[in-house]
Protein backbone atom coordinates (compact mmCIF):
# COMPACT_ATOMS: atom_id res chain seq x y z
CA UNK A 1 0.00 0.00 0.00
CA UNK A 2 2.57 2.44 0.88
CA UNK A 3 4.41 1.87 -2.26
CA UNK A 4 1.32 2.20 -4.31
CA UNK A 5 0.39 5.60 -2.55
CA UNK A 6 4.14 6.90 -2.67
CA UNK A 7 3.95 6.02 -6.42
CA UNK A 8 0.91 7.87 -6.92
CA UNK A 9 2.05 10.96 -4.92
CA UNK A 10 5.31 10.66 -6.82
CA UNK A 11 3.98 10.57 -9.97
CA UNK A 12 1.85 13.65 -9.50
CA UNK A 13 4.63 15.84 -7.98
CA UNK A 14 6.63 15.18 -11.20
CA UNK A 15 4.04 15.93 -13.47
CA UNK A 16 3.11 19.01 -10.98
CA UNK A 17 7.12 20.21 -11.31
CA UNK A 18 7.25 19.68 -15.27
CA UNK A 19 6.67 23.81 -17.06
CA UNK A 20 6.07 22.11 -20.07
CA UNK A 21 3.79 19.33 -19.40
CA UNK A 22 1.39 21.98 -17.26
CA UNK A 23 1.93 23.84 -20.45
CA UNK A 24 1.11 21.28 -22.70
CA UNK A 25 -1.85 19.90 -20.73
CA UNK A 26 -3.17 23.50 -20.94
CA UNK A 27 -2.38 23.74 -24.15
CA UNK A 28 -4.17 20.57 -25.67
CA UNK A 29 -7.84 21.69 -24.67
CA UNK A 30 -7.40 25.43 -25.78
CA UNK A 31 -5.94 23.89 -29.47
CA UNK A 32 -8.95 21.81 -29.45
CA UNK A 33 -11.48 24.14 -28.70
CA UNK A 34 -9.99 26.57 -31.35
CA UNK A 35 -10.40 24.16 -34.17
CA UNK A 36 -13.21 21.98 -33.62
CA UNK A 37 -17.12 23.05 -34.69
CA UNK A 38 -19.08 23.92 -32.08
CA UNK A 39 -21.39 20.65 -32.25
CA UNK A 40 -18.46 18.37 -32.12
CA UNK A 41 -16.52 20.43 -29.53
CA UNK A 42 -18.44 18.79 -25.96
CA UNK A 43 -17.26 15.37 -26.98
CA UNK A 44 -13.97 16.15 -27.65
CA UNK A 45 -13.32 17.38 -24.82
CA UNK A 46 -15.09 14.77 -22.46
CA UNK A 47 -12.70 12.16 -24.44
CA UNK A 48 -9.57 14.84 -24.06
CA UNK A 49 -10.45 14.81 -19.84
CA UNK A 50 -9.98 10.84 -20.18
CA UNK A 51 -7.20 11.21 -22.05
CA UNK A 52 -5.36 14.20 -20.60
CA UNK A 53 -4.54 12.48 -17.06
CA UNK A 54 -2.65 9.56 -18.53
CA UNK A 55 -0.66 12.53 -21.19
CA UNK A 56 -0.05 14.30 -17.94
CA UNK A 57 1.02 11.67 -15.74
CA UNK A 58 2.60 9.43 -18.03
CA UNK A 59 4.59 11.25 -20.45
CA UNK A 60 8.15 11.03 -19.34
CA UNK A 61 7.58 9.10 -17.03
CA UNK A 62 9.33 5.67 -17.43
CA UNK A 63 12.51 7.85 -18.22
CA UNK A 64 12.37 9.94 -15.47
CA UNK A 65 15.02 9.49 -11.96
CA UNK A 66 12.22 9.39 -9.96
CA UNK A 67 10.73 6.28 -11.61
CA UNK A 68 14.41 4.21 -11.73
CA UNK A 69 14.96 5.32 -7.86
CA UNK A 70 11.87 3.59 -7.04
CA UNK A 71 12.18 0.64 -8.93
CA UNK A 72 15.84 0.48 -7.68
CA UNK A 73 15.15 0.61 -4.34
CA UNK A 74 11.83 -1.93 -4.88
CA UNK A 75 13.89 -4.15 -7.20
CA UNK A 76 14.35 -6.96 -4.56
CA UNK A 77 11.29 -7.05 -3.08
CA UNK A 78 7.46 -7.16 -4.33
CA UNK A 79 6.86 -3.49 -4.64
CA UNK A 80 8.15 -3.42 -8.02
CA UNK A 81 4.77 -4.60 -9.44
CA UNK A 82 2.82 -2.20 -7.04
CA UNK A 83 4.93 0.23 -9.04
CA UNK A 84 3.77 -0.79 -11.93
CA UNK A 85 -0.28 -1.33 -10.98
CA UNK A 86 -0.11 1.76 -9.18
CA UNK A 87 0.85 3.76 -12.67
CA UNK A 88 -1.51 2.06 -14.71
CA UNK A 89 -4.11 2.61 -11.70
CA UNK A 90 -3.64 6.15 -11.54
CA UNK A 91 -4.31 7.46 -14.83
CA UNK A 92 -6.95 5.26 -15.32
CA UNK A 93 -8.58 6.41 -12.07
CA UNK A 94 -7.67 9.71 -12.59
CA UNK A 95 -9.07 9.76 -16.58
CA UNK A 96 -12.45 8.10 -15.39
CA UNK A 97 -13.10 10.58 -12.73
CA UNK A 98 -12.20 13.63 -14.83
CA UNK A 99 -14.28 11.78 -17.96
CA UNK A 100 -17.08 11.62 -15.96
CA UNK A 101 -17.23 14.96 -14.39
CA UNK A 102 -17.01 16.05 -18.47
CA UNK A 103 -19.24 14.34 -19.53
CA UNK A 104 -21.92 15.14 -17.30
CA UNK A 105 -21.14 18.91 -17.36
CA UNK A 106 -21.41 17.81 -21.80
CA UNK A 107 -24.76 16.26 -21.33
CA UNK A 108 -27.16 15.38 -18.15
CA UNK A 109 -27.74 12.67 -17.47
CA UNK A 110 -25.06 10.61 -19.49
CA UNK A 111 -26.20 7.39 -21.38
CA UNK A 112 -25.36 3.94 -19.60
CA UNK A 113 -23.26 3.23 -22.51
CA UNK A 114 -20.99 6.39 -21.79
CA UNK A 115 -20.57 4.93 -17.91
CA UNK A 116 -19.45 1.47 -19.55
CA UNK A 117 -17.05 2.61 -22.36
CA UNK A 118 -15.57 5.51 -19.43
CA UNK A 119 -13.24 3.47 -17.34
CA UNK A 120 -13.19 1.03 -20.01
CA UNK A 121 -11.53 3.80 -22.40
CA UNK A 122 -9.63 5.43 -19.45
CA UNK A 123 -7.95 2.06 -18.55
CA UNK A 124 -7.03 1.49 -22.58
CA UNK A 125 -5.65 4.59 -23.06
CA UNK A 126 -3.36 4.66 -20.07
CA UNK A 127 -2.00 0.79 -20.67
CA UNK A 128 -1.60 2.17 -24.64
CA UNK A 129 0.12 5.60 -23.48
CA UNK A 130 1.95 3.26 -20.57
CA UNK A 131 3.48 0.66 -23.14
CA UNK A 132 4.11 3.68 -25.81
CA UNK A 133 6.10 5.66 -23.27
CA UNK A 134 8.02 1.94 -22.14
CA UNK A 135 9.04 0.83 -25.49
CA UNK A 136 9.34 3.63 -28.25
CA UNK A 137 9.06 7.48 -25.95
CA UNK A 138 9.29 9.55 -28.68
CA UNK A 139 7.96 7.68 -31.42
CA UNK A 140 4.93 6.05 -29.41
CA UNK A 141 4.04 9.91 -28.43
CA UNK A 142 3.77 10.91 -31.58
CA UNK A 143 2.22 7.92 -33.19
CA UNK A 144 -0.69 8.08 -30.24
CA UNK A 145 -0.87 12.09 -31.03
CA UNK A 146 -1.57 11.22 -35.36
CA UNK A 147 -4.21 8.37 -34.08
CA UNK A 148 -5.76 10.89 -31.45
CA UNK A 149 -5.80 13.47 -34.88
CA UNK A 150 -6.90 10.77 -37.17
CA UNK A 151 -10.43 9.93 -34.98
CA UNK A 152 -10.79 13.68 -34.02
CA UNK A 153 -10.84 14.16 -37.59
CA UNK A 154 -12.95 11.30 -38.62
CA UNK A 155 -16.99 10.87 -38.72
CA UNK A 156 -18.45 7.79 -39.58
CA UNK A 157 -16.84 4.32 -38.60
CA UNK A 158 -13.44 5.48 -38.39
CA UNK A 159 -14.09 6.62 -35.15
CA UNK A 160 -14.10 3.43 -33.77
CA UNK A 161 -10.39 3.11 -34.86
CA UNK A 162 -9.13 5.89 -32.40
CA UNK A 163 -9.96 4.36 -28.78
CA UNK A 164 -9.24 7.86 -27.56
CA UNK A 165 -12.46 9.48 -28.77
CA UNK A 166 -14.73 6.63 -27.78
CA UNK A 167 -16.35 8.30 -24.75
CA UNK A 168 -17.11 11.81 -26.06
CA UNK A 169 -18.49 9.32 -29.32
CA UNK A 170 -21.11 7.80 -27.07
CA UNK A 171 -22.17 11.32 -25.22
CA UNK A 172 -22.40 13.23 -28.97
CA UNK A 173 -22.55 10.55 -31.76
CA UNK A 174 -22.86 12.72 -34.34
CA UNK A 175 -24.90 12.01 -37.70
CA UNK A 176 -23.31 8.99 -39.31
CA UNK A 177 -21.41 7.83 -36.43
CA UNK A 178 -21.57 4.17 -35.39
CA UNK A 179 -24.47 3.29 -32.81
CA UNK A 180 -23.52 3.60 -29.70
CA UNK A 181 -23.57 -0.11 -28.25
CA UNK A 182 -20.86 -0.59 -31.10
CA UNK A 183 -18.16 1.44 -28.62
CA UNK A 184 -19.13 -0.36 -25.64
CA UNK A 185 -18.01 -3.75 -27.67
CA UNK A 186 -15.03 -1.82 -28.81
CA UNK A 187 -13.77 -0.79 -25.81
CA UNK A 188 -14.45 -4.33 -24.19
CA UNK A 189 -12.08 -5.46 -27.08
CA UNK A 190 -10.02 -2.40 -27.02
CA UNK A 191 -8.86 -2.79 -23.18
CA UNK A 192 -8.21 -6.72 -23.70
CA UNK A 193 -5.99 -5.50 -26.68
CA UNK A 194 -4.22 -3.06 -24.43
CA UNK A 195 -3.61 -5.13 -21.53
CA UNK A 196 -2.08 -7.59 -24.24
CA UNK A 197 -0.24 -4.76 -25.92
CA UNK A 198 0.82 -3.82 -21.77
CA UNK A 199 1.90 -7.02 -20.67
CA UNK A 200 4.02 -7.58 -23.66
CA UNK A 201 5.89 -4.41 -23.32
CA UNK A 202 6.43 -5.26 -19.35
CA UNK A 203 7.83 -8.41 -20.57
CA UNK A 204 10.32 -7.69 -23.72
CA UNK B 1 26.90 -28.61 17.29
CA UNK B 2 27.12 -25.93 14.48
CA UNK B 3 27.15 -27.87 11.00
CA UNK B 4 29.33 -27.30 8.05
CA UNK B 5 29.19 -23.77 6.76
CA UNK B 6 26.79 -23.76 3.85
CA UNK B 7 27.11 -22.73 0.61
CA UNK B 8 25.92 -19.44 0.00
CA UNK B 9 27.04 -18.36 -3.61
CA UNK B 10 27.96 -20.63 -6.66
CA UNK B 11 28.79 -19.92 -10.23
CA UNK B 12 29.02 -23.20 -12.50
CA UNK B 13 30.17 -23.12 -15.47
CA UNK B 14 29.84 -19.55 -15.65
CA UNK B 15 31.56 -17.66 -18.98
CA UNK B 16 32.01 -14.37 -19.30
CA UNK B 17 30.76 -12.58 -22.68
CA UNK B 18 33.90 -12.06 -24.35
CA UNK B 19 35.51 -14.31 -26.91
CA UNK B 20 38.08 -17.14 -25.33
CA UNK B 21 35.93 -16.62 -21.76
CA UNK B 22 37.08 -19.35 -19.48
CA UNK B 23 34.57 -21.21 -17.56
CA UNK B 24 34.18 -20.74 -14.21
CA UNK B 25 33.10 -22.44 -10.98
CA UNK B 26 33.35 -20.81 -7.69
CA UNK B 27 31.99 -20.94 -4.68
CA UNK B 28 31.35 -18.84 -1.52
CA UNK B 29 31.07 -20.18 1.93
CA UNK B 30 28.17 -18.88 4.63
CA UNK B 31 30.57 -17.04 7.41
CA UNK B 32 33.07 -16.02 4.92
CA UNK B 33 34.50 -12.58 3.23
CA UNK B 34 36.15 -13.16 -0.63
CA UNK B 35 36.89 -10.57 -3.44
CA UNK B 36 36.78 -10.78 -7.10
CA UNK B 37 39.94 -9.07 -7.61
CA UNK B 38 40.44 -7.44 -11.69
CA UNK B 39 40.96 -4.60 -13.60
CA UNK B 40 37.59 -2.78 -15.17
CA UNK B 41 38.09 -4.81 -18.39
CA UNK B 42 38.41 -8.15 -16.23
CA UNK B 43 35.09 -10.36 -15.36
CA UNK B 44 35.16 -9.72 -11.81
CA UNK B 45 32.30 -6.80 -12.34
CA UNK B 46 30.38 -8.96 -14.86
CA UNK B 47 31.05 -12.30 -12.19
CA UNK B 48 29.82 -9.39 -9.29
CA UNK B 49 26.83 -8.29 -11.34
CA UNK B 50 25.58 -12.04 -12.06
CA UNK B 51 25.96 -12.64 -8.39
CA UNK B 52 23.24 -9.44 -7.40
CA UNK B 53 21.12 -10.81 -9.86
CA UNK B 54 21.56 -7.57 -11.60
CA UNK B 55 22.95 -9.61 -14.99
CA UNK B 56 22.53 -13.14 -16.29
CA UNK B 57 25.29 -15.39 -17.04
CA UNK B 58 25.69 -15.55 -21.00
CA UNK B 59 26.44 -19.52 -20.11
CA UNK B 60 26.29 -21.56 -17.07
CA UNK B 61 24.21 -20.95 -13.57
CA UNK B 62 24.87 -18.65 -10.74
CA UNK B 63 22.99 -19.97 -7.44
CA UNK B 64 22.76 -17.72 -4.52
CA UNK B 65 21.42 -18.34 -0.65
CA UNK B 66 20.52 -21.76 1.09
CA UNK B 67 17.84 -22.32 -1.23
CA UNK B 68 20.35 -22.35 -3.91
CA UNK B 69 18.24 -20.00 -6.13
CA UNK B 70 18.94 -18.79 -9.51
CA UNK B 71 20.20 -14.93 -8.86
CA UNK B 72 18.71 -13.62 -11.59
CA UNK B 73 15.14 -14.97 -10.58
CA UNK B 74 12.48 -13.07 -8.28
CA UNK B 75 13.59 -15.15 -5.38
CA UNK B 76 17.19 -15.52 -5.93
CA UNK B 77 17.48 -11.80 -6.09
CA UNK B 78 15.48 -11.43 -2.53
CA UNK B 79 18.43 -13.61 -1.12
CA UNK B 80 21.26 -11.28 -1.76
CA UNK B 81 21.75 -7.03 -1.93
CA UNK B 82 23.96 -5.39 -4.07
CA UNK B 83 25.60 -2.34 -1.75
CA UNK B 84 27.00 0.24 -4.11
CA UNK B 85 28.01 3.90 -4.14
CA UNK B 86 25.31 5.51 -5.11
CA UNK B 87 21.57 5.30 -4.17
CA UNK B 88 18.96 5.61 -7.02
CA UNK B 89 15.94 7.36 -5.30
CA UNK B 90 13.13 9.35 -6.39
CA UNK B 91 14.45 13.42 -6.23
CA UNK B 92 14.08 14.45 -2.19
CA UNK B 93 13.99 10.71 -0.94
CA UNK B 94 15.91 10.08 2.59
CA UNK B 95 17.67 7.24 3.69
CA UNK B 96 14.53 6.70 6.44
CA UNK B 97 12.35 6.96 3.10
CA UNK B 98 14.32 4.49 0.68
CA UNK B 99 14.49 1.70 3.80
CA UNK B 100 11.24 2.08 5.02
CA UNK B 101 9.70 1.86 1.49
CA UNK B 102 12.06 -1.33 0.57
CA UNK B 103 11.25 -2.81 4.24
CA UNK B 104 7.18 -1.80 3.87
CA UNK B 105 7.87 -3.76 0.66
CA UNK B 106 8.47 -6.79 2.67
CA UNK B 107 6.88 -6.82 5.86
CA UNK B 108 3.23 -6.17 6.02
CA UNK B 109 3.13 -5.11 9.41
CA UNK B 110 3.21 -1.50 9.82
CA UNK B 111 4.32 -1.46 13.08
CA UNK B 112 7.10 -4.32 12.80
CA UNK B 113 8.27 -2.05 8.95
CA UNK B 114 8.96 0.77 11.49
CA UNK B 115 10.79 -0.64 14.38
CA UNK B 116 13.08 -3.06 11.25
CA UNK B 117 13.79 0.46 9.74
CA UNK B 118 14.63 1.89 12.57
CA UNK B 119 17.01 -1.51 13.59
CA UNK B 120 18.38 -1.15 10.19
CA UNK B 121 18.78 3.06 10.58
CA UNK B 122 20.81 2.54 14.35
CA UNK B 123 23.00 -0.64 13.20
CA UNK B 124 24.08 1.45 10.25
CA UNK B 125 24.45 4.34 12.26
CA UNK B 126 22.21 6.21 10.05
CA UNK B 127 19.90 8.07 12.80
CA UNK B 128 21.57 11.20 12.42
CA UNK B 129 20.94 11.47 8.75
CA UNK B 130 18.03 9.61 8.79
CA UNK B 131 15.61 12.30 7.58
CA UNK B 132 18.69 14.00 5.48
CA UNK B 133 17.45 14.39 1.43
CA UNK B 134 20.65 11.77 -0.09
CA UNK B 135 21.50 14.41 -2.01
CA UNK B 136 23.29 16.40 1.25
CA UNK B 137 24.90 12.89 2.37
CA UNK B 138 28.60 12.42 1.53
CA UNK B 139 29.92 9.18 -0.03
CA UNK B 140 30.26 7.26 3.25
CA UNK B 141 26.64 8.14 4.24
CA UNK B 142 25.17 7.25 0.84
CA UNK B 143 27.35 3.79 1.30
CA UNK B 144 25.64 2.68 4.52
CA UNK B 145 22.21 3.92 2.83
CA UNK B 146 22.46 1.35 -0.20
CA UNK B 147 23.39 -1.40 2.77
CA UNK B 148 20.12 -0.15 4.87
CA UNK B 149 18.07 -0.62 1.65
CA UNK B 150 19.92 -3.99 1.07
CA UNK B 151 19.15 -5.29 4.50
CA UNK B 152 15.63 -4.84 4.31
CA UNK B 153 15.04 -8.00 2.68
CA UNK B 154 17.56 -9.64 5.13
CA UNK B 155 19.86 -11.31 2.39
CA UNK B 156 22.48 -14.11 2.71
CA UNK B 157 24.85 -12.87 0.50
CA UNK B 158 25.64 -9.55 -0.13
CA UNK B 159 27.89 -8.24 -3.46
CA UNK B 160 29.90 -5.12 -2.56
CA UNK B 161 31.50 -2.85 -4.73
CA UNK B 162 34.40 -1.14 -4.08
CA UNK B 163 36.07 0.97 -2.84
CA UNK B 164 34.55 0.49 0.73
CA UNK B 165 34.59 3.03 2.99
CA UNK B 166 36.12 2.03 6.65
CA UNK B 167 32.79 2.31 8.13
CA UNK B 168 31.32 -0.65 6.62
CA UNK B 169 34.50 -2.92 7.49
CA UNK B 170 32.87 -3.72 10.88
CA UNK B 171 29.34 -4.20 9.77
CA UNK B 172 30.55 -6.42 7.03
CA UNK B 173 32.53 -8.53 9.65
CA UNK B 174 29.32 -9.12 11.36
CA UNK B 175 27.00 -9.56 8.50
CA UNK B 176 29.18 -12.67 7.76
CA UNK B 177 29.70 -13.91 11.35
CA UNK B 178 26.05 -14.11 11.50
CA UNK B 179 26.58 -17.13 8.70
CA UNK B 180 25.80 -15.29 5.86
CA UNK B 181 28.31 -14.22 2.81
CA UNK B 182 29.71 -11.25 1.34
CA UNK B 183 31.47 -10.71 -1.94
CA UNK B 184 33.64 -8.03 -2.73
CA UNK B 185 34.13 -6.49 -6.11
CA UNK B 186 37.36 -4.38 -6.58
CA UNK B 187 40.34 -3.45 -8.79
CA UNK B 188 43.04 -2.64 -6.41
CA UNK B 189 44.88 -5.04 -3.42
CA UNK B 190 44.87 -1.56 -1.14
CA UNK B 191 40.72 -1.65 -0.85
CA UNK B 192 40.59 -4.84 0.23
CA UNK B 193 39.38 -5.22 3.63
CA UNK B 194 40.93 -6.83 7.03
CA UNK B 195 39.07 -9.91 7.52
CA UNK B 196 38.98 -11.33 4.04
CA UNK B 197 39.43 -14.79 3.32
CA UNK B 198 39.98 -16.05 -0.18
CA UNK B 199 40.86 -13.41 -3.04
CA UNK B 200 39.79 -14.40 -6.71
CA UNK B 201 42.34 -12.90 -9.21
CA UNK B 202 40.38 -12.13 -12.19
CA UNK B 203 41.30 -11.07 -15.55
CA UNK B 204 39.42 -10.89 -18.91
CA UNK B 205 38.57 -14.29 -19.48
CA UNK B 206 38.01 -15.08 -16.34
CA UNK B 207 39.33 -16.24 -12.67
CA UNK B 208 42.52 -16.91 -13.31
CA UNK B 209 43.68 -18.38 -9.31
CA UNK B 210 42.01 -17.81 -6.02
CA UNK B 211 44.47 -17.11 -3.50
CA UNK B 212 44.14 -16.99 0.37
CA UNK B 213 45.03 -13.42 1.58
CA UNK B 214 48.43 -14.31 3.22
CA UNK B 215 49.28 -16.25 -0.17
CA UNK B 216 49.19 -13.02 -2.00
CA UNK B 217 51.33 -10.97 0.94
CA UNK B 218 53.87 -13.13 0.84
CA UNK B 219 54.01 -13.14 -3.33
CA UNK B 220 53.23 -9.39 -3.60
CA UNK B 221 56.10 -9.11 -0.94
CA UNK B 222 55.23 -5.28 0.10
CA UNK B 223 55.22 -4.81 -4.10
CA UNK B 224 54.00 -1.75 -5.62
CA UNK B 225 53.68 0.18 -8.59
CA UNK B 226 55.64 2.81 -9.21
CA UNK B 227 55.29 5.97 -11.27
CA UNK B 228 58.02 8.52 -11.56
CA UNK B 229 59.49 11.18 -13.34
CA UNK B 230 62.80 13.09 -13.29
CA UNK B 231 63.98 16.33 -14.60
CA UNK B 232 65.36 16.20 -16.90
CA UNK B 233 64.04 12.84 -17.97
CA UNK B 234 66.14 10.23 -17.82
CA UNK B 235 67.05 7.72 -20.61
CA UNK B 236 64.99 4.34 -20.13
CA UNK B 237 68.17 2.21 -20.51
CA UNK B 238 68.55 3.84 -17.05
CA UNK B 239 65.86 2.14 -14.83
CA UNK B 240 66.17 -0.99 -16.76
CA UNK B 241 69.53 -1.05 -14.60
CA UNK B 242 67.78 -1.20 -11.77
CA UNK B 243 67.26 -4.73 -10.19
CA UNK B 244 64.19 -6.44 -10.03
CA UNK B 245 61.89 -3.99 -12.35
CA UNK B 246 59.31 -5.24 -14.06
CA UNK B 247 56.62 -3.81 -16.45
CA UNK B 248 58.33 -0.98 -17.15
CA UNK B 249 56.45 1.94 -19.24
CA UNK B 250 57.32 5.10 -20.48
CA UNK B 251 55.20 8.01 -21.76
CA UNK B 252 55.14 11.30 -21.47
CA UNK B 253 57.88 11.59 -19.77
CA UNK B 254 56.61 9.28 -16.80
CA UNK B 255 57.97 5.78 -15.76
CA UNK B 256 55.68 3.32 -14.40
CA UNK B 257 56.94 0.27 -13.64
CA UNK B 258 56.21 -2.48 -10.58
CA UNK B 259 58.75 -4.14 -8.26
CA UNK B 260 58.55 -7.01 -5.58
CA UNK B 261 60.32 -4.68 -2.77
CA UNK B 262 59.16 -1.22 -2.99
CA UNK B 263 61.90 0.23 -0.31
CA UNK B 264 64.62 -0.83 -2.62
CA UNK B 265 63.30 -0.02 -5.68
CA UNK B 266 62.87 4.18 -4.13
CA UNK B 267 66.50 3.92 -2.58
CA UNK B 268 67.24 2.97 -6.44
CA UNK B 269 65.79 5.30 -8.00
CA UNK B 270 67.12 8.30 -5.38
CA UNK B 271 70.98 6.82 -6.34
CA UNK B 272 69.99 6.70 -10.17
CA UNK B 273 68.30 10.36 -10.22
CA UNK B 274 71.61 11.51 -8.16
CA UNK B 275 74.15 10.05 -9.81
CA UNK B 276 73.01 11.66 -13.10
CA UNK B 277 72.18 14.95 -11.80
CA UNK B 278 68.67 14.62 -12.25
CA UNK B 279 65.83 15.99 -9.77
CA UNK B 280 62.63 13.80 -8.88
CA UNK B 281 59.57 15.99 -9.54
CA UNK B 282 56.83 13.12 -9.45
CA UNK B 283 56.44 9.85 -7.56
CA UNK B 284 53.55 8.07 -6.80
CA UNK B 285 53.59 4.38 -5.06
CA UNK B 286 50.19 2.31 -4.86
CA UNK B 287 49.35 -1.37 -4.16
CA UNK B 288 49.93 -3.58 -7.22
CA UNK B 289 47.76 -3.97 -10.46
CA UNK B 290 45.94 -7.04 -10.71
CA UNK B 291 47.14 -7.49 -13.76
CA UNK B 292 50.84 -7.34 -12.07
CA UNK B 293 49.61 -9.91 -8.88
CA UNK B 294 48.45 -11.61 -11.86
CA UNK B 295 51.98 -12.33 -13.39
CA UNK B 296 52.85 -13.26 -9.84
CA UNK B 297 51.11 -16.39 -10.35
CA UNK B 298 51.80 -16.99 -14.04
CA UNK B 299 51.86 -20.90 -14.43
CA UNK B 300 49.87 -21.87 -11.23
CA UNK B 301 46.85 -21.11 -14.47
CA UNK B 302 44.27 -24.18 -14.53
CA UNK B 303 45.52 -25.21 -11.05
CA UNK B 304 42.87 -27.10 -8.61
CA UNK B 305 41.03 -24.03 -6.83
CA UNK B 306 41.21 -24.22 -2.71
CA UNK B 307 39.52 -27.32 -1.49
CA UNK B 308 36.31 -26.46 0.37
CA UNK B 309 35.80 -23.37 -1.59
CA UNK B 310 35.82 -24.01 -4.86
CA UNK B 311 33.60 -26.70 -6.44
CA UNK B 312 32.81 -28.30 -9.55
CA UNK B 313 29.55 -29.44 -10.76
CA UNK B 314 29.17 -32.07 -8.26
CA UNK B 315 29.51 -29.31 -5.03
CA UNK B 316 32.15 -29.14 -2.74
Amino acid sequence: MKALLLTAEIMVKRSVGSIWLLWLCGFLPAAVAAVSPVDTLPGKLVSLAVCLPGVFLLTGWHGSRARTGLMAILFRTEGAGTVRFSELLLPTLSGTILGAMAGMAASFPPTWQFWLVLPLSAFAVSALIDSAERRYRYPGRFLLGLLWLHGASESGGGSLLAPFLYPGKVLMPGEAAPHPDSFVLASLALAGVSAGIYSLSCRR
Amino acid sequence: MEGPPEVLLKFLGVAAAVEGAVSTDLAVLGGTIAVLLGEENSVAGELAACAAGIRSPREGKVLVGRRMLEASTKEGRRASGFVAHTVEAPPGMTPRGCVNLAVTAVVKNRNSATEKTREILEWLDLQTVANVPLEELNSPEIQRTSMAVCMATSPELLVVDSPIHESLHSRLKTFARAGNAVLIRTSSLGEIPEGVERIALCDSSGIVRVVSRSELRGRAMGGAEISVSFCPSLPRQQLETIPGIKNLLHRNGLYKFTHGETAFAVTQLMNLARANSRAVIELHISSMPPSALIRLFEGDRGRTFHEGLFTGEDGP
